[in-house]
C-alpha cells in the first residue's frame, strides 16, 4: 500500500506543527468543497507562506495576445482572482538565516519534487520555491517540519521571518552576539495570540552593531541594535521603519532596552499595533503609519502602558539562562592561512568573499549566489561543504548569499576549490557585481519590469571587468526592484532601480527609475530618491556613466553618496537625460522587450497597437511636466527649503491629476475642479487604481491637497516627494489604460 | 508502484554548440503556438547558474527543461501531474513527450541544424522520494515496468544502470541502447 509523507514521517514531526499542518490540509479539502470563503482561505494559506504568483488569474500576455490559461480546476480559486491550479510561490522562514545541512538537503529535495530545482534566497533570509501547486504544500510542510523548519507566518498579516546579522558571534565590531535573541524572539512570537490580529505584516531585525549594514535594523517595524550599558546587555530599540513604496526610517523608541525587556516590550508593541493599527486600508496599515499618526511620544506612552498590563510569561526570560545555545565553534583547529599552495583564482575570491573572524585563525566564507539562486544539486554539495569545513552551520544573508562561518583559515583554499567545482566560486561578494534583486516580472504578480533580467545583465557586464575595476567602484551597491514596493531594497543602495513603464506611441516600454543617495552602511542609514526614469535597455549605460563620472570627479576618499550630494541631483539628471530617448519601434524593437524576455512588453493585458504613430499626445507632455516638477521638489528639498519643496511636490501631483482629467473633461483647470473630476472619473470608477495598492496613490494626492503639511521637516517632505513620484508613476500606469 | 513524477532526459550531441539562452525565444514561441502538449504557462531562465536547470518551459502537467544539472546540456521532461495507465504506460508516455520536444527543437530555425540529440542514450529519473527513492530496492521494483516501456523505444536491446547510490539524490537510471539508433525522430515514431 502506498504510504504518505504523513505516515512516513510520523513522530518525527513535532506535535504542534503536525496539528497545524493537518488543520491546513483540512482547510484545503474544505476550500475544494466550497465550504471556506476564498478570502479566508487566501489569508490562511498566506499565513503558511503559500503565496500567489504571476499569471495566477488565468491570463498571460504571450507577446502577441493575451492567452487564457485554462487549468483543470477551472472555477476553483484559492483567493480572489487566484486560480487553484495556478502555480504559486512557497516562502520558507529561516530565522536569522540559520540552517543546518539536513535542512538544506530537505530544501533541495522539495525544490526538485515540488518546484523547478531552484532555491531562491530572499532579502530577508527566507528561502523561496516557485511554481508550487497548492495541493503539494501539506507534504512539503511535513518534510520541512521533520527537520525543524516551519513556513508558518512566512506571509500574511503576521510577524515575518525574524532576521539577524549573519556574522553575529564572529563579527569583529559587534557589541555582542544577537543570535540567541533573534531566535528567542522568533520562537516567542510564532503563533502568539497577540500577533494574530494585525492589519499588515510586521518585520523584526537584529544587528550586533550600529555601524555595519548586516542587520538592516533601521528599516524594520522593530529593529534591535546590541548595546551594553554599565555591563548590562540590552538594545538600542527602534520602531516604525520600513521600505515599501514610501520608505520610513525607524525611530528610536528606547536608547537602552535591557535584555529582559526585549520580549515583553515587543509583545506590548504587537498589542498596540493589533489594537490601533489600520485594518481596512492595507496601504496605511504598517506600523510606520501608526507611529507617524500618533507621534513617537504618544506611541511610546501607549506601549509602556500596555507593557504594564501584560501578564508575565516564563518565555520572556527563560532563554536568557542559556544564551550560548546558538554558539558555534570550529570543526577544525584554528590555523592561519600560511604558505600552502592556493588554487587559481583564490586570491581574488578571498579578497571579497572572506572575512576574518574576531576569533584568530577562523574566517567567514561567503558563497556569492547569482541573483540569490542555487540549484538543488548545489544545495546538496553545499551541505557537504558545511559538514566538511564547519560544525554543520550555514547562514543566509540579506544580500541573498550564503555563508560558512568558523572555517579554519587553512581550509579556505580547499573550500574555495569545492565551491569552484560546483560553479559557485565567483568573487565579488558585497561588491558592485553582487546585485540584489526581487523576483520582479519573472514570478511576482506586482512586477512591472524585469528586475532579475536587469540584475543578471548588469552582473554579467560588470563581472567581465571586475578584475580591472577601481576599488571605489567595486565597493558600490546596486539593488533592483521590479516595482515601487522595494522588495529588492532599491532605496538603500548607491544605485537603485525600480521598475516602471512608459508609453511610446502605441507601445508600452519597460523602464526603471534611477535612485541615488541611498546608503547601505550604518544599518541602511539613508534612503535614495528617484531622479529619472530610463528605458530598461539603457540602464547598463546609466551604470557605466555614473561609475565613470564618479571615478573622474570624486575627491580623495569621497563616497558615492557624498559625491552625489556635492554635484547635486540636477547634474545627475542632466548626465542621464539623453538616455530617456526611446527609438522608434521600427528602428530598434529591442527597447520594447524586457531583459531576458523576448515578448513584446506589455503592462497588464494591453495588446499591441495597430498604429505605431509617433505623435506625442498632450497628456504625455503633461505627465513629463509633472515629473519635472517632482524632481524640482527634490532639488529644493536637498537645498533645505522644505516649505517650497512641499509646495512643489503637491503641485506636481496636481499637474499629473489635471493632465488625466483633461482627457475626459476638457477645460478643467482649477484645482477644486480637478480634484472633483479626478475623484469622480478616475478614482471612483477605479481607473486610477493599482492592482496591489488599490487607491493608495490617489489618497496621497487627496491628503496632500486637503491636509497641507503645517511644519515641513526633512522627513515629512522627503516622504511627500516620494509620494508625488509614486502618484505620477500611477498616473503613467493609468494613462496606459486610457 | 504509484509513480507518476517521471523525468526523462536526452542529451545534446554537441552540448557546446548551443547556449541555454537561445532556447528562451523558442519556448516563448511554443507558448504562443501551443506547440507541445499540455497547458503551457511561462518560461523561467536560470541560465545564470552554471550546472543548473537552465531554461524551463513551465506547464501545468509537466515542465520542459534545457537542463545542465543532470549531466551535459539536454532536454529534460519532468512530469508533475498524475497520469493514467500502468506504470509502464506512464513511463512510455514520458519518453514520448521528451522525444517529441527533442524532435521539435531540432527543427527550430534558431538552431539551423546545430542541435541534435543523442538518441542512443537517455536518463530516467524518479522525482518522488516517497514512492521510488534512490535505493536498489526501488530500482528493482520498477525495473520491469521500465523495461516494458523501453522495449517500445529500444526494441532490440538496451542497458540500464543505476547512476548513483547517494540516498539524497533522485533515483536515476542511465539508459543506453546496445545498437546504434539513427535519431530521436526514429525513436518517436516507434512510440507512435
Amino acid at each position: 500500500m502506498t504510504q504518505t509523507w504523513k505516515e512516513r514521517l510520523g513522530d518525527r514531526i513535532p506535535a504542534d506543527l503536525a496539528r497545524e499542518i493537518e488543520i491546513f490540509e483540512n482547510e484545503i479539502a474544505l476550500r475544494k468543497q466550497g465550504k471556506i470563503d476564498e478570502k479566508v482561505f487566501a489569508e490562511t494559506r498566506l499565513r503558511r507562506g503559500a503565496y500567489g504568483q504571476r499569471y495566477d488569474n488565468g491570463q498571460r500576455s504571450d507577446g502577441l495576445k493575451t492567452q487564457a490559461l485554462t487549468y483543470p480546476s477551472a472555477e476553483l480559486t484559492k483567493g480572489p482572482t487566484t486560480l487553484w491550479d495556478a502555480p504559486g510561490m512557497q516562502r520558507i522562514k529561516i530565522p536569522y538565516g540559520g540552517l543546518n545541512p539536513a535542512q538544506l538537503e530537505t530544501l533541495a529535495e522539495l525544490a526538485e519534487e515540488y518546484s523547478d530545482g531552484i532555491l531562491h534566497v530572499t532579502t530577508r533570509q527566507d528561502i523561496q520555491l516557485h511554481y508550487v501547486h497548492i495541493e503539494d504544500t501539506p507534504s512539503l510542510f511535513r518534510r520541512l517540519a521533520a527537520v525543524g523548519v516551519t513556513t508558518r507566518e512566512a506571509c500574511g498579516n503576521t510577524v515575518r521571518n525574524v532576521t539577524g546579522c549573519p556574522i553575529a558571534g564572529v563579527c569583529r565590531t559587534e557589541t555582542f552576539d544577537v543570535t540567541a535573541y533573534a531566535r528567542a524572539t522568533s520562537k516567542f512570537l510564532l503563533g502568539h495570540k497577540d500577533t494574530q490580529n494585525f492589519g499588515r505584516k510586521f518585520k523584526i531585525a537584529f544587528s550586533g552593531c550600529a555601524g555595519e549594514a548586516c542587520g538592516l535594523a533601521l528599516l524594520h517595524d522593530v529593529g534591535a541594535v546590541a548595546k551594553v550599558v554599565d555591563g548590562r546587555r540590552g538594545f538600542e530599540f527602534y520602531v516604525g521603519g520600513g521600505l515599501g513604496s514610501v520608505p520610513s526610517q525607524a525611530k528610536l523608541f528606547n536608547e537602552f532596552l535591557p535584555e529582559e525587556e526585549l520580549l515583553p516590550m515587543t509583545q506590548a508593541i504587537c498589542r498596540v499595533f493589533a489594537r490601533l493599527g489600520e485594518k481596512k486600508n492595507r496601504n496605511t496599515a504598517r506600523l510606520k503609519f501608526l507611529v507617524n499618526k500618533l507621534g513617537l511620544q504618544e506611541f511610546r506612552k501607549l506601549v509602556l502602558e500596555e507593557r504594564k498590563l501584560l501578564t508575565p510569561e516564563p518565555a520572556w526570560t527563560a532563554y536568557l539562562k542559556d544564551l550560548r545555545v546558538t554558539d558555534e565553534k570550529g570543526l577544525k583547529p584554528a590555523q592561519a592561512l600560511n604558505g600552502q599552495e592556493k588554487p587559481e583564482g583564490f586570491a581574488e575570491w578571498a579578497r571579497t568573499n572572506v572575512y576574518k573572524q574576531r576569533q584568530a585563525g577562523y574566517a567567514v566564507a561567503t558563497v556569492s549566489l547569482p541573483l540569490g539562486d542555487f540549484s538543488s544539486r548545489q544545495a546538496r554539495l553545499l551541505a557537504d561543504v558545511a559538514r566538511k569545513h564547519t560544525e554543520g552551520t550555514i547562514r543566509l544573508t540579506v544580500e541573498q548569499n550564503l555563508i560558512f562561518r568558523w572555517v579554519s583559515e587553512a581550509d579556505l583554499p580547499a573550500l574555495y576549490s569545492d565551491l569552484r567545482a560546483m560553479g559557485l566560486g565567483e568573487p565579488g561578494a558585497g561588491s558592485i557585481v553582487d546585485i540584489a534583486a526581487c523576483p520582479g516580472t519573472d514570478t511576482c504578480k506586482l512586477g512591472i519590469s524585469s528586475s532579475r533580467g536587469l540584475a543578471g545583465e548588469l552582473r554579467t557586464r560588470l563581472a567581465a571587468r571586475f578584475h580591472t575595476m577601481d576599488e571605489a567602484v567595486r565597493g558600490l551597491h546596486i539593488k533592483v526592484s521590479g516595482c515601487f514596493n522595494s522588495c529588492g531594497q532599491h532605496h538603500i543602495s548607491d544605485l537603485g532601480f525600480y521598475g516602471v513603464s512608459r508609453k511610446k506611441g502605441a507601445y508600452a516600454v519597460p523602464h526603471f527609475q534611477v535612485l541615488v543617495g541611498g546608503q547601505w552602511e550604518n544599518n541602511a542609514g539613508a534612503y535614495g530618491l528617484a531622479v529619472i526614469a530610463v528605458p530598461s535597455k539603457n540602464i547598463p549605460e546609466v551604470v557605466d556613466r555614473m561609475t565613470t563620472a564618479f571615478l573622474k570627479e570624486r575627491q580623495k576618499d569621497e563616497s558615492f553618496k557624498s559625491w552625489i550630494q556635492r554635484i547635486g541631483k540636477a547634474k545627475v539628471r542632466s548626465m542621464l537625460e539623453d538616455l530617456t530617448t526611446i527609438p522608434a519601434h521600427e528602428s530598434d524593437p529591442s527597447f520594447y522587450s524586457d531583459w531576458r524576455d523576448p515578448r513584446e512588453y506589455s503592462n497588464g493585458d494591453m495588446g499591441i497597437g495597430e498604429c505605431a504613430g509617433e505623435v506625442v499626445s498632450p497628456i504625455d507632455f503633461g505627465l513629463a511636466a509633472a515629473e519635472r516638477e517632482a524632481f524640482e521638489a527634490q532639488l529644493t528639498l536637498d537645498a533645505g527649503d522644505y516649505r517650497k519643496a512641499a509646495d512643489q511636490a503637491v503641485h506636481s501631483m496636481a499637474t499629473a491629476a489635471k493632465e488625466l482629467v483633461l482627457t475626459k473633461s476638457p477645460g478643467t483647470e482649477k484645482l477644486p475642479d480637478v480634484i472633483r473630476e479626478f475623484r469622480d472619473k478616475f478614482v471612483e470608477p477605479k481607473l486610477f487604481w493599482d492592482p496591489f495598492a488599490g487607491g493608495k496613490f490617489a489618497q496621497y494626492f487627496f491628503h496632500a491637497v486637503e491636509h497641507p503639511i503645517a511644519t515641513p521637516t526633512a522627513d515629512s517632505v522627503h516622504r511627500l516627494v516620494e509620494e508625488a513620484q509614486l502618484f505620477i508613476e500611477a498616473a503613467h500606469s493609468c494613462r496606459l489604460k486610457l | 508502484m504509484d509513480l507518476y513524477k517521471i523525468v526523462v532526459k536526452y542529451f545534446a550531441a554537441e552540448p557546446g554548440s548551443v547556449k541555454p539562452g537561445e532556447f528562451i525565444p523558442v519556448f516563448h514561441r511554443w507558448i504562443q503556438k501551443h506547440a507541445v502538449e499540455g497547458m503551457l504557462i511561462d518560461v523561467a531562465d536560470y541560465g545564470h547558474l552554471p550546472g543548473g536547470p537552465g531554461v524551463v518551459l513551465v506547464a501545468h502537467e509537466a515542465d520542459y527543461f534545457v537542463d545542465t544539472m543532470e549531466g551535459p546540456l539536454g532536454l529534460l521532461y519532468n512530469r508533475k501531474a498524475p497520469s493514467q495507465g500502468r506504470l509502464s504506460d506512464r513511463i512510455a508516455s514520458a519518453f514520448r513527450a521528451a522525444l517529441g520536444a527533442c524532435v521539435k527543437l531540432e527543427t527550430e530555425p534558431e538552431f539551423q541544424g546545430r542541435l541534435k540529440f543523442r538518441a542512443g542514450e537517455a536518463l530516467f529519473l524518479s522525482n518522488d522520494r516517497l514512492n521510488a527513492p534512490n535505493t536498489d530496492e526501488a530500482f528493482q521494483a520498477l525495473r520491469s515496468d521500465l523495461a516494458a516501456a523501453l522495449a517500445k523505444v529500444y526494441p532490440s536491446n538496451v542497458e540500464v544502470r543505476r547512476v548513483s547510490d547517494d540516498p539524497r539524490a533522485r533515483l536515476t537510471v542511465q539508459v543506453n541502447s546496445r545498437e546504434p539508433v539513427p535519431d530521436v525522430t526514429t525513436l518517436l515514431a516507434r512510440l507512435g
